[in-house]
């Protein structure tokens, strides 16, 4: 039982780094139709840009503030280079350039800081919480409170305040938008710089665990995939409640599935996946689109 | 090894019944005998070439001949692929695995890999019935990403994290030819098996139920085209070649690791059609001897070097010439000897 618990709390951790990046590609794909297969590489650099600043001798947050306001900028900046040439043309065009995100990115990250993860240390210490025999740790129960924010923050701002309503009135119906004066194409470059923003918090929180190295996000952008797809990627809410559940269910495959440990716990993402395209592609929260010839 | 008489080229009868064949017009004949020419000319290279230079040739035919089973999935029938990476690993490590662990000779072991290859291409393929584009695209990369822990895995059969030690094979007893010789004529003559068989498919009525499909499904099913067949059946044949192309490889490099079939391999192959041309088979070469040739160079400016330098081509191509460099250069051609001739 309490081992049980301890599992759901490693998943319930492990999940807000996923459902930060899952909402990442969800506002992407939201605003330009795009999923993003270049978030979890550029995350990683922004967590190496992080560990730069760190040892530099700045302070955890000085070091990540600084991170994520350059990656919201430089999400801006890729959005409005990168994908605005391509944007509306076929899948094909769409998917080769944020695989080329992917692939830019990681070998930049490589030349510049070498492939050995580095370490971070936690910025909420060594506590732990006993909590009835279980045990969190601060690390872990830190990641779910600054996560868990930054996601309520950026829900907030799409629903509460002009800026994020025009955000989801330009992703909604570009064409009306324009008509009613709206700068469609910033609201775009916003949603990208955002994306990155959220996935610079997330990777700099995880970064403790994980360690900070070009290859750090391989797995988890799978997750955030599985997450994205089972909440449905039109949905915010949707992408943040998926990457909980797969964290706790990958951390529970992983410990009571006999073999499935260690690497193969991918094979829980790639499952989650397919059955929930295959069986209810707009995920659990998602609209259903009506497609027309 | 002639292509040079296809049924399309038959005329039909004429009116007093003699049946004669129409002569096919003079382009199409130069067309043809170009074609010939080439591909005697490329088995030529095996007595006019280094050892390492062919064995890099195989190489880059290998990865062409996947390239060109993903040009077929991706180009022509609009499905896209991120696993294909994957699948030559099966095609490969089955080949390996037979002849290291059961010493099966490697021309069955090809052959096991490209029914293996088969069946998971006709797993991989069942989402596509209903999931199209970027979805599809996301279950093959997760598969993409999976495969290289189940290897490392699955110790038995495959070698686990240190995989299986396999020497190129020898040519044939008689045969007074070098293990790199043999395998450039074997892989040369996979691909042009490979680059005919995907002619034949593309042109014609199977040709324009792919395209139809690619363009709308919706339109396609109102056509009368069963499209969840078709599209089953592209991928298992796609997955197939994959599987010859990925033993090929595998023949060519020797020895079978788990590193060699990761995920940005995968990525890599897509790249390399899309940068030829994702419905060319000069493209297929093209895309091929670019992601073999151009890491050679850029290895230089550090160890991913190669991969910023595919990524920036990647993003150049889709930019400048969307339908691939091949394509583009056959257009620059012919619009500047036009410019001359008006002249």
């Amino acid at each position: 039982m309490i081992d049980l618990l301890q599992q759901i709390f490693a998943g319930l951790a492990n999940g807000t780094v996923y459902a930060g990046l899952a909402l990442g590609l969800c506002v992407v794909f939201q605003g330009t139709g795009v999923l993003n297969f270049g978030q979890g590489e550029m995350a990683a650099f922004s967590t190496l840009v992080t560990w730069q600043f760190l040892s530099m001798g700045w302070g955890f947050w000085a070091a990540m503030a600084a991170a994520v306001t350059l990656s919201f900028l430089a999400g801006m900046l890729v959005e409005r280079a990168l994908i605005r040439p391509v944007e509306g043309s076929e899948e094909l065009s769409l998917l080769v350039v944020t695989l080329g995100l992917f692939l830019g990115f990681n070998a930049l990250m490589g030349m510049i800081w070498g492939f050995h993860p580095k370490n971070v240390d936690s910025p909420f210490g060594n506590g732990v919480l006993d909590l009835g025999g279980a045990v969190m740790t601060a690390q872990q129960l830190g990641m779910i409170v600054v996560i868990g924010g930054v996601a309520m923050a950026v829900g907030a701002f799409f629903k509460l305040t002009d800026a994020g309503l025009r955000m989801r009135a330009a992703a909604e119906s570009p064409d009306s938008s324009r008509l009613l004066g709206i700068h469609v194409g910033r609201q775009l470059m916003i949603g990208w710089g955002l994306a990155a923003a959220v996935g610079a918090a997330a990777g700099a929180m995880s970064s403790p665990v994980v360690g900070a190295g070009p290859d750090m996000m391989r797995a988890t952008i799978l997750m955030a995939f599985a997450a994205a797809a089972l909440g449905g990627f039109t949905s915010r809410l949707g992408a943040v409640v998926g990457g909980l559940v797969v964290g706790v269910t990958t951390s529970l495959a992983a410990a009571y599935v006999p073999g499935l440990g260690g690497d193969l716990s991918l094979i829980v993402p790639f499952a989650l996946i397919t059955v929930v395209l295959l069986i209810r592609p707009q995920g659990l929260f998602g609209r259903v689109d009506t497609v027309r010839a | 090894m002639s292509m040079s008489t296809t049924s399309t080229d038959h005329a039909t009868t004429t009116a007093d019944g003699t049946a004669p064949r129409t002569v096919p017009t003079r382009r199409a004949l130069s067309w043809r005998r170009g074609r010939a020419v080439a591909i005697a000319a490329a088995f030529a290279l095996t007595f006019l070439l280094t050892d390492y230079v062919l064995s890099q040739l195989a190489i880059t035919l290998a990865l062409a001949l996947a390239v060109l089973s993903l040009n077929l999935l991706t180009g022509y029938t609009g499905l896209i692929s991120v696993g294909h990476g994957a699948l030559m690993g099966i095609g490969g490590y089955a080949t390996v695995s037979l002849a290291v662990n059961a010493g099966v000779p490697y021309p069955l072991g090809l052959l096991a890999g490209m029914v293996l290859c088969g069946v998971a291409g006709l797993i991989l393929g069942l989402p596509s019935l209903r999931l199209s584009g970027l979805y599809l695209a996301l279950v093959t990369l997760g598969f993409a990403i999976i495969f290289p822990a189940l290897l490392k895995r699955w110790e038995p059969v495959t070698g686990g994290v240190s995989g299986l030690l396999y020497l190129t094979p020898e040519a044939p007893g008689p045969l007074p030819l070098t293990s790199a010789q043999w395998i450039f004529i074997l892989t040369l003559a996979g691909f042009v098996t490979g680059a005919y068989a995907l002619r034949r498919l593309v042109t014609g009525r199977t040709g324009r139920a792919l395209s139809a499909i690619r363009r709308s499904e919706l339109m396609a099913a109102a056509n009368g085209i069963p499209v969840g067949r078709i599209k089953l059946t592209v991928f298992t044949v796609s997955a197939c070649i994959a599987g010859l192309a990925g033993g090929l490889y595998q023949l060519a490099i020797g020895s079978a690791l788990p590193d060699t079939y990761v995920v940005t391999f995968s990525i890599m192959l897509l790249a390399a059609a899309v940068v030829g041309g994702v419905r060319s088979i000069v493209g297929a070469l093209v895309g091929a001897a670019f992601i073999v040739w151009v890491p050679d160079y850029a290895s230089m400016v550090g160890d991913r070097g190669p991969q910023l330098v595919v990524a920036i081509a990647l993003m150049l191509v889709i930019y400048l010439a969307p339908g691939g460099v091949a394509r583009a250069s056959t257009d620059l051609f012919s619009h500047l000897t036009s410019r001359l001739i008006r002249r």
